[in-house]
């Protein structure tokens, strides 16, 4: 056995062994352990899956984006090698590869496509490498800035990278509404295809006081016609010729309650209803943007209807639990520009339809804030939310985390007097069950590891089973 | 009227790092003293307006300091007179460095400043592709006594004979990581790298610039309440037990 089969045959067995003895999914370590060894594994991927490799990168939506997509080619009877479960490093991307070959480090996965998420900052290096034949970039916003900066510097490293012609023979997908991504895509050597939303009845009036500030390269105004949320929205430049290029692959009639949303996919005078059983716009956006590459590799409408599951919940992004008769859903919170989108998709006016007074049904809220690296060592954004909002809707309003008191007082700062702090986090599941009213909606707004560890604890007393048990 | 005039420069470009959690907790203080305050937002080729008991200004990336740097210069008159008054000035991160003499951005751009402070700023100096980032605790020589915060800021702030420091580092990097000194303080304004944001938890320095600015309409100064907060105790206390774990790093941003 040569050294490299070595490498991989212990990073298997290691693999195979955390997921059996149901340690971990091993979504991390055993790469870690071949990035360290064979650190040659990137360009052997690059090989084995030349021309069959999708990356998809951007702040928000990375992981919903990866299983939706998954899911869809995979139940087309195509086979998937992914990291679908958000562990989106290097070591992540390595140790999914370990699936793609057979116990003894032997690749054997010829006929697969590879999907993998990618960590934004990380993008230029791994592209460079394995030269992906599709490339989906979601969104930009800031987030962990303790970790990457500026998010200019992010823009400026993909600007850099993509306009390089390694590429010119892939396929770049884009979020056609975020103007932050325009000159990525425009100075693309490869092909670009344009994704979107068009519906004027989404505009969002209320002043988003965090919004990146909305400038051209060029130094003049960006405005919106239409603005949907934070940055993103149908835009233009006030000065030069840098505007929305029209998409072909639109989201339109979106229509939106406490449990689901609703729209018409449009592409080349086809149209289809799809339902997603999680809310928000922006899992619209995901869902389009997986949509505008499956499009694009051959495939049509249909297959979307024929592979596409409205139940696309994975892990920790919007989970739900049924626990003492309450209904409990799991919301990663990571960065103002995603939690404000489910602050205001959870604050919607029209979602009980059976009140005829269209009163707002307040909600009950567990957020736990934690900052360990993962999370962000910084906690100042959640002053750059709508905590106001939030507050004003709420009525059982538990706070934990390892930075509860961070998070209390900026509550406080808008004036909430009533709210319980609870460290432990089995007791403080405990107190917003006890605080809820019978046959209420408990939702969780958690940060990275406060998720892990909240998941975990749910699937227990619930009784699900861990995420990687069905990969066995 | 029982208000604070505040004005706030560039908001909606110079906006980066939720520094806008200060306008909150001024706004809940002076509240708690029966006051109001007043937000005045100026943004860029506006009229400088004429109440003026407090002034602001937040953070943002190289482009959108580029962006405002010239059109300040137009106010540099009036907020040097205004701040000689005793006026006091929170001006954080790219705000400081606009309010001293002079910013080289990490492009080797030179932008004037107002000239508040006696300091200048080069971006990346001796420190490429780094930044310092991480929890911050300092001392300042006066009342303020001890701040927490988190800085993250690419440039390094040289201070000149003419200004004295904001505070003394405890633990962080400051104005440069060399010289043990942060930020930058001339009458009441007070220049400084300090987010988290800065005034939430460092209740002392909230109460300073409430009470300046109030020293500055004499009728109201009979409103002004030292109001302690336990919250926010609370929170400096934990953010300072965080803030002395080792959580200060140089940072390399590829």
């Amino acid at each position: 056995m040569s050294y490299k089969y070595f490498v991989f045959f212990l990073a298997i067995q290691i693999k195979n062994f955390l997921r059996i003895l149901r340690i971990s999914g091993g979504t991390a370590f055993p790469g870690l352990i071949v990035e360290k060894f064979y650190p040659k594994v990137l360009d052997e991927l690059a090989i084995n899956f030349s021309k069959k490799i999708i990356v998809i990168s951007g702040t928000n939506g990375k992981t919903s984006t990866t299983n939706i997509l998954k899911n869809i080619i995979s139940n087309n009877d195509i086979d998937v090698i992914s990291n679908d479960s958000g562990s989106n490093l290097k070591r992540g991307i390595i140790s999914s590869y370990l699936d793609s070959l057979n116990t003894f480090g032997k690749f054997v996965k010829n006929n697969s496509l590879m999907i993998l998420e990618i960590d934004e900052a990380i993008l230029p290096e791994i592209s460079e490498k394995i030269c992906p034949s599709t490339i989906l970039l979601l969104n930009l916003f800031r987030d962990q800035l303790d970790r990457y900066g500026e998010i200019d510097k992010i823009r400026e490293k993909w600007l850099l990278t993509f306009s390089n012609s390694i590429f010119k023979h892939s396929q770049l997908h884009i979020n056609a509404d975020d103007y932050l991504l325009s000159n990525v895509a425009q100075n693309f050597t490869g092909s670009v295809y344009y994704y979107g939303v068009d519906d004027p009845l989404l505009e969002d009036k209320s002043s988003d006081p965090t919004i990146e500030s909305n400038y051209c390269y060029c130094g003049k105004k960006i405005s919106h016609s239409v603005r949907y949320y934070a940055h993103i929205g149908k835009w233009q430049c006030d000065d030069c010729e840098n505007q929305r290029i029209i998409p072909t692959t639109v989201a339109t009639n979106i229509k939106q309650d406490l449990n689901s949303v609703t729209f018409n996919l449009n592409s080349e005078n086809e149209s289809h209803h799809f339902t997603l059983s999680s809310i928000g716009l922006f899992s619209v956006y995901n869902a389009v943007a997986a949509f505008s590459i499956v499009l694009n590799l051959g495939m049509k409408i249909e297959h979307i209807v024929k592979g596409f599951s409205s139940e696309n919940n994975v892990f920790g992004r919007q989970e739900a639990f049924v626990i003492e008769q309450k209904r409990v859903k799991l919301f990663l919170v990571k960065n103002p520009a995603g939690l404000n989108q489910v602050i205001y998709a959870l604050t919607q006016k029209n979602y009980y339809k059976d009140t005829l007074e269209h009163k707002l049904k307040k909600i009950n809220i567990l957020f736990a804030l934690n900052n360990r690296t993962e999370d962000g060592k910084d906690v100042s954004w959640i002053y750059d939310a709508d905590i106001e909002r939030l507050s004003e809707h709420t009525n059982a309003l538990v706070i934990s985390g390892m930075r509860a008191e961070d998070l209390a007082l900026r509550f406080i700062m808008t004036n909430r007097e009533n709210l319980i702090i609870e460290k432990n986090l089995k007791k403080s599941v405990e107190l917003i069950l006890s605080e809820s009213p019978p046959d209420s909606d408990i939702y969780l707004l958690l940060t990275y590891s406060a998720m892990m560890k909240y998941r975990k604890y749910f699937a227990k007393i619930s009784g699900s089973k861990p995420f990687w048990v069905n990969s066995i | 009227m029982n208000e604070i005039n505040l004005v706030h420069l560039y908001p909606e470009i110079l906006n980066l790092y939720a520094d806008r959690g200060n306008l909150l907790t001024l706004q809940y203080y002076t509240k708690k003293m029966d006051m109001s305050l007043n937000i005045k937002n100026i943004t860029l080729s506006e009229q400088f307006p004429e109440k003026c008991d407090l002034i602001f200004i937040g953070g943002g990336q190289d482009r959108d300091q580029e962006q405002v740097s010239h059109d300040l210069l137009r106010h540099k008159d009036v907020i040097n007179h205004l701040v000689n008054k005793g006026v006091p000035v929170l001006a954080v991160c790219g705000g400081y460095q606009l309010f001293g003499k002079s910013y080289r951005t990490s492009k080797n751009k030179i932008l004037e400043g107002i000239g508040i402070f006696d300091c200048v700023s080069v971006a990346n100096y001796k420190t490429k592709h780094k930044r310092f980032i991480g929890d911050i605790i300092i001392n300042t020589p006066n009342e303020i006594g001890q701040i927490i915060g988190f800085e993250n800021h690419a440039a390094s702030t040289f201070l000149g004979k003419n200004s004295e420091p904001f505070g003394f580092i405890e633990k962080g990097f400051g104005n440069n990581g060399v010289d043990k000194t942060e930020g930058a303080i001339y009458k009441n304004a007070v220049g400084t790298y300090l987010h988290g944001p800065i005034l939430p938890r460092n209740e002392k320095l909230t109460l300073f610039l409430i009470q300046k600015a109030i020293e500055q309409k004499p009728n109201l100064l009979q409103k002004f309440i030292n109001y302690h907060d336990q919250n926010v105790q609370r929170a400096f206390k934990s953010g300072k037990k965080f803030a002395n774990k080792k959580y200060s790093f140089m940072k390399r941003v590829k």
